[in-house]
């Protein structure tokens, strides 16, 4: 079986017969396509766009078949990027893809006389097409009823009835697989006036018997309450708390958990090998780095898991709904709050979920705000900062002073997000026409445990696969700058650094270390915000991920324990130039530091998403340019107000 | 009191939008104009519609409130207006769809099934106010105001209750 994670292009031979799945959103065409072909599905884009694309083979009869799962649309006048992938590889004006031999119409039961109006489109493309009837089941519990037999007749074509999820109907799908070059096809084109359409659905369902399912009696009660404008956004409220509860308060032991871990391996590391640039290889960038990567997990799963749960029994399209009015201040849209939501534990699975969005220019505008919003890479460097800023037990009224600015950070972050989406939308805005903004509400259902771990697996694997190189990668070259030159022993004693204390001989290196020299370089631009040259080798470093600011940060110091530099970093003060002897971490610096840190993209994980969900370098730069001159500029606000407000401390 | 009207609300509205298990709630036949009463007035409030104890006999009315005036309006069934002022709990039928100058939309909400003479139900206003959820072709789907006023909707009268479409036995046949 032929694997290609990589992305654009598909290695699957093209001899193969090809069968497209086509259907709408949410009817059923992945549960489908997983039934179809198990584990041997491959993803990645269609070539030159940003629409994902899911492709595999399975073996029918005696001959494999590739099947591909078409993104899900209401119909062949396309509307969106993901519609217009549809509409031209049924056509065969897609770029490198072929024109698949057959078509399965995955139609759902309850919404057939929507659905027939896409499938009337579907027989005008002339392929052979197969109708795989999903949601049958539900169908039948809101007492309604279909005669598939007659509606295999009415319709001229195969018709199966699958279960996606259960498995019913697979075999019988896989079987008319096999034989797909003798599906029957219509003898005459459905009609394409909207009225003749309208009479030929009609037709079709009369033949078929069809009674429409009742209005789901759990939805309209559930929603009675959930979309109650009292009690529905209490719920909301809850459900948002809860969610940031299990992935910060949850997560967090096993997160310490996993640290401990990779410090007691660094710790072995330390003992056996006793190469000194080896160990600090090994112990420091290969073992800090996947640990860096693995610290990650625990927060992503649990994360992932809990929107698909949420997605699955139908409550984001009910949160989207609520916030569509506030989201539509900003130019966006209800959906765009997932993405944004997201946001908040990493804004990679946060670019990544704009794919659900319709608009290409929501799309761009979502993802050009999503690294404001506070991840959760920020918070390691804003609990040593505000650490350093406020006295910790000090309150103000009833609140503890340290938990204001936490909330003010976060707060900044949403709304300099806002802003940016609005600016974003109002300069894309200017040419093309507006997206109509629809979505189907589906009504709640109880998702599969293997449907929910599966959802929650794909997407983790995707960004494990995508960060953890990135993060592995720029861990190494960063233990790289910082470590190279290594010092001489003669070198070490020669600058009478005692050889004993291992914090003062890594003091001494990344002193004299590329990074160290990068930071210099770099000092005459982060000068006006209060940083010296030690604070830039941080700020460089944070490139990797911003919690590395933290240890690095320690490292340079010489802190005993550079995860915990607070006070190391309260003493630390200027070596040279006009403010020698002054302590570097004044107020000022600090909170220029907290709101560069705020506004700048210093995390590559998030350029390389960017890049790969836009296609190209455009939006990337875009992204890191802005952001780094609204971070500039922001902090140097930041520190002048501070100055101003604290003047002999400056 | 929003609670009971919701629950209520098919039998409140003329559409034939399917079978629901309950039979007690279609037999309302007051039903509709506690539905009818404006969100967010006092209960003892009487609405013009509770003066007309059947409703279906005569020139019959559905009031509801427009969010975006804050004035309750009244509703004459046959009346066309947009979709996007119908209030919550009205039911039409569709008449045209029409967005000059921006085809691409006509064909998307036709595509979504708001096609001229299909039943669409007006369910649900978001808190906000914006979007509006719609039943339309046995399925529910929201809105937002700006596409909603591309469709015409003649207003259609409640039906009595009998006229709904019984509960049915589930049945599926096999192909």
């Amino acid at each position: 079986m032929a694997h290609d994670h990589g992305g654009g292009t598909s290695t699957v031979p093209d001899t193969l017969p090809r069968i497209a799945l086509v259907g709408a959103p949410n009817a059923g065409k992945t549960s489908i396509f997983n039934g179809l072909t198990g584990v041997h599905a491959k993803t990645g884009n269609y070539p030159g766009v940003t629409v994902s694309r899911s492709v595999g083979t399975l073996q029918a009869g005696d001959s494999r078949t590739v099947v591909e799962d078409l993104p899900g649309a209401y119909g062949l006048d396309a509307i969106s990027p993901d519609e217009q992938i549809v509409a031209d590889v049924l056509s065969g004006r897609a770029r490198n893809v072929r024109r698949p031999d057959a078509v399965i119409a995955v139609l759902d039961a309850t919404t057939l006389k929507r659905s027939l109006r896409f499938l009337a489109q579907l027989l005008a493309v002339h392929r052979p097409v197969c109708v795989a009837v999903t949601l049958t089941d539900e169908l039948a519990g809101r007492g309604g009823h279909i005669d598939l037999a007659g509606f295999g007749r009415a319709l001229g074509v195969p018709v199966v009835r699958v279960v996606g999820n259960r498995g019913i109907g697979i075999p019988e799908l896989r079987q008319h697989v096999a034989e797909w070059r003798s599906w029957p096809t219509p003898p005459i084109d459905p009609p394409t006036d909207p009225d003749e359409l309208t009479a030929w659905v009609e037709s079709i369902l009369a033949a078929c018997d069809y009674r429409p399912p009742g209005q789901h009696n759990a939805t309209k009660r559930l929603d009675a309450v959930l979309l109650h404008p009292v009690f529905g956004s209490v719920v909301f409220l809850a459900v948002m708390f809860c969610f940031f509860q299990v992935i910060f308060t949850v997560a967090a032991p096993l997160q310490d958990a996993i640290g401990a871990f990779f410090g007691w391996l660094g710790g072995v590391v330390d003992d056996t090998v006793h190469i000194g640039w080896l160990h600090g290889l090994l112990g420091n960038a290969i073992i800090g780095g996947v640990g860096n990567v693995l610290v990650f997990i625990p927060q992503i799963l649990l994360m992932f898991l809990l929107i698909s749960l949420l997605e699955g029994v139908g409550y984001m399209s009910r949160a989207a709904f609520l916030m569509d009015r506030l989201m539509a201040k900003a130019g966006l849209e209800g959906r765009a709050f997932v993405a944004l939501l997201s946001s908040l534990a990493c804004a990679v699975p946060g670019i990544m979920s704009t794919r659900t969005l319709p608009s290409a220019k929501d799309r761009i505008a979502t993802m050009m705000a999503a690294p404001l919003m506070t991840c959760s890479a920020r918070l390691p460097v804003y609990i040593l900062l505000t650490g350093l800023l406020v006295t910790p037990g000090s309150r103000v009224g009833p609140f503890g002073a340290q938990g204001i600015v936490m909330f003010g950070m976060y707060l900044l972050g949403a709304v300099s997000a806002m802003t940016a989406a609005w600016v974003f939308k109002r300069l894309g805005s200017r040419h093309g026409p507006l997206m109509p903004f629809y979505m189907e509400m589906p009504p709640y259902r109880i998702p599969t445990l293997r449907s929910v771990l599966l959802s929650m697996w794909e997407s983790s694997r995707t960004f494990l696969r995508k960060c953890g190189t990135i993060i592995l990668t720029t861990t190494a070259l960063l233990w790289i700058l910082l470590n190279v030159p290594q010092a001489s022993a003669t070198q070490l004693t020669a600058a009478h650094v005692d050889t004993g204390n291992p914090a003062a001989v890594s003091a001494y290196v990344i002193d004299h270390s590329v990074a160290a020299r990068l930071g210099r370089a770099v000092e005459p631009v982060f000068e006006p915000l209060g940083f010296d040259w030690r604070v830039n080798v941080g700020v460089i470093a944070s490139l990797s991920a911003r919690e590395s600011f933290v240890s690095t940060l320690g490292q340079v110091a010489a802190a005993q324990d550079p995860e915990d530099p607070h006070d190391a970093l309260a003493s630390m003060t200027y070596a040279d130039g006009p403010h020698r002897g002054q302590h570097v971490f004044t107020p000022a610096t600090i909170a220029a530091l907290l709101i560069f840190f705020a506004y700048a993209l210093q995390c590559m994980s998030t350029v390389s998403a960017l890049r790969r969900e836009t296609g190209g370098w455009r939006w990337p730069t875009t992204a890191f340019g802005y952001l780094f001159v609204l971070a500039w500029s922001m902090s140097f606000l930041a520190h002048a107000l501070v100055s101003a407000i604290h003047p002999g401390a400056g | 009191m929003r609670f009971r009207a919701r629950s209520r609300s098919r039998s409140a509205c003329g559409c034939e939008t399917g079978a629901g298990p309950a039979p007690s709630a279609r037999t309302d036949d007051a039903a509709w104009t506690m539905r009818a009463r404006p969100a967010g007035s006092p209960e003892a409030a009487p609405s013009p519609a509770e003066a007309a104890p059947h409703p279906a006999e005569e020139a019959v009315s559905l009031a509801g409130t427009d969010l975006g005036t804050g004035a309750g309006r009244v509703l004459d069934a046959g009346v066309k207006v947009a979709l996007s002022s119908a209030p919550v709990g009205c039911c039409g039928r569709i008449a045209t769809v029409s967005t000059p100058g921006a085809p691409a939309l006509a064909h998307r909400l036709q595509d979504l099934g708001f096609v001229p003479g299909a039943t669409v139900e007006v369910v649900r206003r978001a808190p906000l106010g914006d979007p509006v959820l719609y039943r339309v072709c046995d399925y529910e789907i929201c809105l937002r105001k700006a596409q909603a006023a591309a469709i015409q909707v003649q207003v259609l009268a409640p039906q009595r209750s009998g006229s709904a479409v019984p509960a049915a036995v589930p049945s599926v046949t096999a192909a």
